[in-house]
């Protein structure tokens, strides 16, 4: 990590939730609130998760770069009927970005990867 | 992503494959959309056709229904095989038509949804859809099964 991107990152608030953690939630809160996103998928070895606060988030993983900055990685499930899967990944990109922005830690996002693993229709059931 | 050489589909015709799954570089990131997805895709739009009795062929399904008991199976996957490249796609779908129905024009109705609905949803260009008819379902057949043996 830089001398300067370490001295912009946000600290971490005591009794609150990492920078990554922050990430990770509001990634995650982004995506689900995406039309056309079923769930978040943990995987087989439910290796995509993250833990905030006793809760576990499927479908997202945050990993610090070396930069100071994070990179987010949201594993999705869609939805039946399911919208153009590429406006759907760029449209949680621009709202993951926004909301980066509003909690204060743009600076800290980078590299945003999704991934769009199954598709569900409303009769299925959508793994949890 | 590297690109491997292309692999055949059922028909012949070269599909270029990446190897993995679907992925776009979208800027800041990037998108992937798994072969799995292609594949429902195709399932769900051949469904969608009228006239269009089942998916699979006749050890598909019986495997399938076995399959689906157990949990491990996905009656929107029976029937449909796709290659998928980085670019463009090509299905193959084995199916049963209702007696009465005009192959012909269901096939070329399960065509053009197939290819309106993975051009639509995943941004892949499909190349070709194989369409194989395995068997006429009629409508006895279901009421067959059910009868009971004993009166």
């Amino acid at each position: 990590m830089t001398a300067e991107r370490a001295a912009s990152a946000p600290a971490h608030a005591v009794g609150g939730p990492s920078p990554r953690v922050q990430l990770a939630r509001l990634a995650w809160e982004t995506a689900l609130a995406t039309g056309g996103v079923a769930a978040g998928d943990a995987g087989r070895a439910r290796l995509w998760q993250t833990v905030d606060r006793g809760e576990i988030l499927d479908g997202v993983v945050v990993a610090a770069q070396g930069q100071g900055d994070f990179a987010v990685e949201l594993h999705l499930i869609a939805g039946w009927p399911t919208p153009p899967l590429h406006e759907v990944a760029a449209t949680i990109r621009e709202r993951v970005a926004a909301a980066a922005e509003e909690a204060g830690v743009a600076d800290v996002l980078g590299h945003l990867s999704i991934s769009f693993g199954d598709l569900v229709e409303p009769a299925e059931e959508a793994p949890s | 992503m590297a690109e491997q050489n292309p692999a055949p589909s059922s028909s012949g015709k070269a599909v270029a494959r990446t190897g993995a799954d679907s992925a776009q570089d979208s800027g800041p990131g990037t998108t992937t959309i798994a072969d799995a997805v292609v594949t429902k895709v195709a399932g769900i739009a051949a469904r969608e056709v009228p006239g269009v009795h089942d998916l699979g062929g006749g050890t598909a399904r019986a495997i399938g229904t076995v399959t689906q008991r157990v949990g491990i199976g996905d009656e929107r996957m029976q029937g449909v095989t796709v290659e998928v490249g980085e670019r463009e796609a090509a299905v193959d779908l084995t199916l049963v038509i209702d007696y009465g129905e005009s192959i012909p024009q269901v096939s070329e109705a399960i065509r053009n949804n197939v290819v309106k609905r993975v051009e639509g949803i995943t941004g892949l260009s499909v190349t070709e859809v194989n369409i194989a008819v395995n068997d006429l379902f009629f409508p006895g057949d279901e009421q067959s099964d059910e009868e009971s043996r004993v009166s």
